[in-house]
């Protein structure tokens, strides 16, 4: 049962730069790498067989080893019905992926299952080459920061909320990381001090965003941020994304707005009906 | 004997209040009529019946039947606290958890007072049942409070719950502060039966007593004990029913399970 999977590789400039040409690897070291994908041990694994990889655009299975995020063959069923099917993302260090699709074709279920907060029902998921398993799945959320669509404050205030993730690990962040936080994120310090609940709705994304950044991730996986916005506000958003990216954090980024995805350029992904490939290259 | 024995005629004058409700029922139109009289006929054959059921394990007092009176007895309250969740696993899948909610809480509040407080002697179904049936009463109240608080609050603050969780929290992290407010609730009835007893309420078992005979001063003490057995098995059976329903709320891999999808 050989059926050929739609790998697609996609990375951020510095990445696809980064990626050596190694046509003639000897094919028994190559089998060697595809199975340390997925190790028989992993539950995230699941059942998901191993299929021969085809690549494109040149790049090779060492380029995947060095993925800052790969999610493999990623699937996702609920209610019987295939949401993400076989879903092959690759995120490079620093690297920029952008997620385009129609709403309902899974693009945010994808990314909650990047996120580890729904069960994968096949595939496999590294981080900086480790499993979920490997590294702790809270430990593994710090570092693979998730923002929703529209994003809850928790209670009390501002600062309170900048607090939670290092809270939540037993480090306190003292006044000034917080207002560093809240400054990074564009808003003003006085902000800190207000309760979370009067945070006006555009205000709400970006204390999210400082609130993930708290924890000082490596990858932000960003679902719709500039879906509530006008115009003018998306375009702040996007500027501080990719202040954020040159920053050296990667991002993911799901939206439904192609021009958004290509202010922030980076890797171009589509989805529809559940099936994720890459877009024809951008220019 | 001490007491008035009351011949059945004489209930039959006290069923005239039920009458009293039904005509008021009646000329306010709430249409109770029904309900009110099978309520009053039901309550007396239920009553009737355990009454005989008492005479037979009071005169038998065989510890097997009174240990097998109390298995019932506490199979029916975790089946009644594990029904009428909205939002939460069904009854089956919730009855285990709370047999031992229940159960274990009971255990703590029973076992104690019967080895040190009112030592009886093997299982005396005369203090046994009443004394088991109360606190088997008062961990179902809780344990049914306690879940479904929590089973509510964690379907109406799911988006809330998978934040914390995105930021690291572990699932006791990012439970926890609706945990507090489910022990806290289903803790407030037992504090103000704590307050108020004496004041406000004679508890049954106390009026019984002294109705029976016995000297008002030991009744007294026969429910200050029980007063605080039941502080003791709301806190445990509490304490335990949140726990399983965290376990329940979420997977091992600390992601929110989604009951609504899995009832349908």
């Amino acid at each position: 049962m050989r059926s050929p999977s739609r790998l697609v590789i996609g990375g951020a400039p510095a990445f696809a730069s980064s990626v050596p040409r190694e046509k003639s690897a000897d094919p028994r070291q190559k089998r060697e790498r595809r199975r340390s994908f997925c190790a028989p041990r992993e539950e995230f694994c699941a059942s998901a067989p191993l299929r021969p990889l085809r690549l494109r655009r040149g790049a090779t299975l060492r380029a995947l080893d060095s993925a800052l995020l790969l999610g493999r063959d990623l699937t996702v069923e609920r209610d019987g019905r295939r949401v993400v099917d076989r879903a092959t993302i690759v995120l490079a260090e620093a690297g920029v992926v952008t997620i385009a699709g129609p709403s309902g074709c899974g693009k945010s279920t994808l990314l909650r299952a990047l996120a580890t907060l729904i069960p994968l029902s096949a595939g496999t998921l590294r981080f900086e080459g480790r499993t979920v398993e490997d590294i702790g799945v809270l430990e593994y959320r710090r570092r693979v920061a998730y923002v929703p669509q529209s994003p809850q404050m928790f209670e009390g205030t501002v600062a309170d909320n900048v607090r939670a993730g290092p809270r939540f690990a037993g480090r306190e962040l003292g006044d000034d990381q917080v207002s560093a936080l809240v400054a990074r994120v564009g808003l003003p310090v006085e902000l800190a001090s207000r309760s979370a609940a009067d945070v006006s709705g555009g205000e709400r994304l970006r204390v999210a965003l400082a609130r993930a950044l708290a924890n000082e991730p490596r990858v932000l996986l960003l679902d719709e941020p500039t879906s509530a916005l006008d115009a003018r506000a998306a375009g702040v958003v996007l500027d501080l994304l990719l202040s954020l990216a040159a920053a050296g954090t990667a991002l993911v980024l799901v939206t439904h707005v192609p021009e958004h995805a290509a202010h922030l350029g980076g890797a171009a992904y589509r989805m529809a009906a559940g099936a994720l490939s890459a877009e024809a290259s951008s220019p | 004997m001490s007491y008035l024995e009351i011949p059945l005629w004489r209930v039959a004058i006290a069923a005239l209040l039920v009458g009293v409700a039904i005509l008021l029922s009646r000329l306010a139109r709430l249409g109770l009529e029904k309900a009110l009289g099978l309520g009053a006929v039901r309550a007396a054959v239920q009553l009737v019946a355990i009454g005989y059921a008492l005479r037979l394990l009071i005169t038998s007092n065989h510890p097997a039947i009174v240990a097998l009176v109390l298995g019932a007895m506490w199979a029916v309250a975790a089946y009644t606290s594990a029904q009428r969740l909205e939002h939460g696993p069904s009854t089956a899948a919730l009855f285990p958890y709370a047999l031992a909610s229940i159960g274990v809480g009971a255990l703590f509040a029973l076992a104690p007072v019967f080895l040190f407080v009112i030592p009886v002697q093997s299982l005396d179904a005369r203090y046994v049942i009443p004394l088991g049936g109360m606190m088997l009463s008062s961990a179902m109240n809780v344990v049914a409070l306690v879940f479904e608080r929590l089973f509510a609050t964690a379907a109406a603050e799911e988006a809330t719950l998978e934040q914390r969780l995105a930021l690291g929290a572990s699932p006791k992290q990012a439970l926890a502060s609706y945990e507090r407010a489910a022990l806290r609730a289903a803790l407030i009835p037992t504090i103000n039966g704590l307050v108020t007893v004496g004041l406000v309420a004679l508890p049954g078992m106390m009026t019984g007593q002294i109705l029976s005979g016995v000297a008002p001063e030991q009744a007294v003490r026969y429910q200050i004990v029980i007063m605080y057995q039941l502080v003791a098995v709301a806190a445990v059976s509490g304490a335990l029913a949140a726990t399983f329903s965290r376990r329940l709320l979420f997977t091992e891999r600390a992601q929110l399970r989604s009951w609504r999808a899995d009832r349908r």
